[in-house]
């Protein structure tokens, strides 16, 4: 039943995407939240697609590879949207343990098979205090994928980014750029 | 999902919204415009590729289904056409690449479950989604990558490694192929169409071959057809196909 | 003008009213498949058939199924026995999935979840299900279905010309009949058929029917906890939970006195599949159904009263949901769960990150602490060093 509420979505998806816009290497607004300073270009997709919340970026491809920035995720949002699907919901009380469930969680809901997290540790999000872990799971079709999540829950809100992209090839293509984005988050408020 | 015995086992559990089939799906439904046989190549920007004389080229199975139309226009796949289809292929592929002075290779895919067959079938996976990636990015309107614009650097990488180990061979050649034919009632709904000035739409023949270098894993050349005319279940129908697919090839 | 999505909406909405409206299968009833049977050629069966083949072949390397050898000849042991002629016509894949529920591919592929697994208390109930999906397959309920869709879809041309007479067409092809054919369940009589004729095979294979209805009274309990919203689809097309268990009630009812002879099979089924219980409850928390899953330990747990992972499933699902009362109810669970000689460290992490919530700083310290030392070499050190700094 699931399935039509897919469908639905991705045809949607096609037909309402105009265009997909380039990021350029300079620094890069994420809401209001965050900006971002990557150093080579990526595509910025349409925020609609993939039902994902977050500004998402690609190189080759969603299938392939890609960046998820989600900003000023407040109490009861989800990290995904789909229509007839319920999504887990963030709580604002919610420790670095507990947003990496979350997110495992949201994953499953979403489709990822497997999802595995794990070396979950401190890092820094910009100059806050945040966190860090990886994570492995496959896509429906069995394609083992990778990927890597820096987040911190700031004022009661998450921002979060992940770099995840298929685990043979892809992943260490792009893993040392996209680390080098992690570096240059800056906090708008602050 | 409450109850059991409710979904079709073809779709097992979770399912992905990034599932390649469906996909295509899409992508042909967006695709879709008037005309006869057309292809479209890409040709990497990495350096072009050098070919010897004789190239040797792995052949991958080729992935066939061949439809029929029902009245409303959805696709049944037809068992029978479809092994007709494939009986013709191996004939046309000798025949359009032989003129080439290739030699090919068949792939002989591992069996059962062990390690061996799941790592070689994550190759076949990767490049299902790197294929449907070239498809979409390059061929729907609307979806290009601003940063590949005048690119085509789409690679497999070193994740074709075990396939160079195990055969001897220049390049791997992968093929996609659909056709699909009405029915009757199709017909009838056409012939309805087409007096109402609404444009009739039958059957469509849609295919891709991708050619990936052994070296690099790049894709080195990449060729999508579309045909409102064609027949892959005569022998004849399958060579013109084959042609208009391989061609071009820079082999 | 009309986009793809407006077609697709209204394709939606011709299919709710082609659903219940009068169009009936074209094609033909089916018969039952005879065992040993493959269809010709030429048929749409064949078609059917090649489709699902391609689709169990992906699900072979899709890192889904689970090939733990003694468990796969367990299962394919008991549907051998409940398939009778049928066994080789039959293969059975364990899928790694949470969620009560089994399948039947028309050619022969089963699929049994392991949320299933987890959720049966042993052979008798399991055979029930496993009987069902094999009438499914002996009555070619998924031929009969595809046939279905197709003269039901068929009567959308009429939907199709009547846009092109405004104008209004884009005619494409948008969909395969295999997606629509994911999208419909087997229909009500289907089901009741399948129950029907599973029932009697579960009974000559020698198994407990009283057994069989239980299944469904699991199945309404955890409907009934559920956190997803009710919700009757235009296109649902099963029999009602209650209405099903209520009819095999009334079939153990019907047989009058029963030996004390019949399989219950309970001790069998325990040695083969407690030993994947930890991981299986660990997949049903990631789902994140709370209510339904806490239904489900709970009903679990008055078999094991002391099964420590099925506490510790509990504390977590109760952790998680974090309602009212949620949280003390969560640490007896926890603390029953450290009760079990190999509970795992983890019992105490959670512990933990429940008594810091609640405000019990001096306790979560402890709790992180006796995680650490029980799990020396845990991955997420850091960050728990970093919890106790900050609860001092």
């Amino acid at each position: 039943m699931k399935r039509l509420f897919i469908l639905i979505p991705l045809l949607m998806f096609v037909a309402s995407c105009t265009h997909i816009k380039m990021i350029d290497p300079k620094p890069q607004e994420i809401g209001k939240a965050y900006q971002v300073n990557p150093t080579k270009q990526w595509n910025g997709l349409n925020k609609s697609s993939f039902q994902t919340v977050a500004e998402q970026w690609t190189k080759d491809g969603p299938l392939l590879n890609g960046m998820n920035f989600w900003h000023d995720i407040s109490k009861d949002d989800a990290l995904y949207e789909e229509r007839g699907v319920e999504y887990p919901k963030f709580r604002e009380d919610m420790r670095a343990t507990e947003v990496m469930e979350f997110f495992v969680s949201s994953g499953t809901k979403s489709g990822a098979v497997n999802i595995e997290a794990s070396n979950l540790r401190p890092a820094k999000f910009g100059n806050a205090e945040g966190f860090r872990f990886e994570y492995t799971y496959a896509t429906g079709d069995g394609l083992k994928m990778r990927g890597m999540v820096l987040a911190a829950v700031i004022d009661q809100k998450l921002q979060m980014i992940s770099y995840w992209a298929t685990d043979a090839h892809y992943y260490e293509k792009n893993a040392k750029e996209a680390e080098k984005i992690f570096e240059t988050i800056e906090l708008t408020s602050s | 999902m409450t109850t059991f015995g409710i979904r079709a086992a073809g779709s097992g559990g979770a399912s992905s919204v990034f599932s390649i089939g469906r996909l295509f799906a899409v992508l042909m439904a967006a695709l879709f415009i008037s005309g006869c046989a057309q292809t479209r190549s890409q040709l990497t920007t990495e350096g072009a590729p050098v070919v010897g004389s004789a190239p040797k080229v792995l052949m991958m199975k080729a992935d066939v289904e061949i439809s029929v139309l029902t009245a409303a226009g959805l696709e049944e796949p037809n068992a029978e056409w479809t092994e007709q289809a494939k009986s013709h292929l191996d004939g046309s592929l000798s025949e359009v690449l032989g003129g080439k002075s290739v030699t090919m290779i068949p792939y002989e895919p591992v069996g059962g479950v062990g390690p061996e067959s799941l790592n070689e079938a994550q190759i076949l996976k990767l490049h299902e989604a790197v294929g449907a990636s070239v498809l979409l990015h390059k061929y729907v309107p609307g979806l290009a990558l601003p940063t590949k614009q005048n690119r085509f650097d789409w690679t497999m990488g070193e994740a074709i490694a075990p396939l160079r180990a195990k055969y001897d061979a220049d390049y791997v050649m992968f093929l996609f192929l659909r056709d699909s034919f009405s029915s009757a009632g199709r017909v009838a709904a056409n012939v309805v169409f087409v007096l109402l000035g609404a444009g009739a739409h039958g059957g469509q023949q849609v295919g891709y071959a991708s050619l990936v270098d052994m070296k690099t894993g790049n894709v080195v050349w990449f060729n999508f057809l579309h045909s409102t005319t064609g027949d892959l279940r005569k022998e004849e129908g399958s060579r013109l196909a084959i042609r208009n697919l391989l061609d071009e090839a820079p082999l | 003008m009309f986009s793809v999505r407006h077609y697709v909406l209204l394709m939606a909405v011709a299919f709710g009213l082609s659903a219940c409206g009068t169009t009936k299968g074209s094609t033909g009833p089916v018969t039952p498949i005879a065992p040993g049977e493959r269809p010709e050629l030429h048929t749409d069966e064949a078609g059917l058939w090649m489709q699902v083949e391609q689709a169990e072949a992906e699900l072979k390397t899709s890192g889904r199924v689970v090939y733990d050898p003694e468990l796969n000849k367990y299962v394919g042991e008991m549907v051998c026995r409940l398939a009778a002629e049928y066994c080789q016509d039959v293969r059975v894949y364990v899928v790694n999935a949470a969620g009560f529920n089994a399948s039947m591919s028309p050619n022969g592929a089963m699929h049994v979840w392991t949320g299933l697994l987890l959720r049966v208390e042993n052979e008798a109930q399991l055979a029930n299900v496993l009987a069902h999906e094999l009438a499914h397959y002996r009555q070619r309920h998924s031929l009969q279905r595809w046939r279905d869709i197709r003269a039901k879809t068929d009567g959308l041309v009429f939907f199709q010309i009547a846009t092109a007479m405004v104008g209004a067409a884009p005619i494409g092809a948008l969909a395969s009949l295999a997606a629509l054919d994911s999208i419909y369940g087997f229909s009500r009589d289907q089901e009741r058929e399948a129950d029907d004729l599973g029932f009697d095979s579960l009974t000559a294979a020698g198994y407990d029917p009283r057994e069989a209805p239980r299944v469904w009274e699991f199945m309404i309990e955890e409907k009934e906890a559920s956190d997803a919203p009710k919700r009757t689809f235009f296109f649902s097309t099963h029999p009602q939970s209650e209405e099903r268990q209520e009819t095999l009630a009334k079939k153990v009812d019907e047989l009058g006195d029963l030996t004390d002879s019949l399989i219950l099979g309970e001790e069998r089924f325990r040695a083969q599949t407690l030993r994947f219980r930890s991981a299986w409850l660990a997949q049903e928390i990631k789902v994140g159904d709370f209510g339904r899953g806490i239904a489900m330990v709970e009903r679990l747990l008055k078999r094991d009263p002391d099964a420590g992972e099925l506490h510790f499933a509990k504390g977590e699902l109760l952790r998680r949901r974090g309602g009212d009362g949620d949280y003390d109810d969560a640490v007896s669970a926890y603390e029953q769960a450290m009760k079990a000689i190999d509970y795992p460290a983890s019992v105490h992490r959670s512990l933990a990150l429940v008594q810091w919530s609640q405000g019990k700083d001096a306790q979560a310290a402890a709790a992180f602490h006796d995680y650490l030392e029980k799990k020396p070499d845990a991955d997420d050190r850091l960050i728990i060093e970093s919890y106790i700094s900050q609860l001092k």
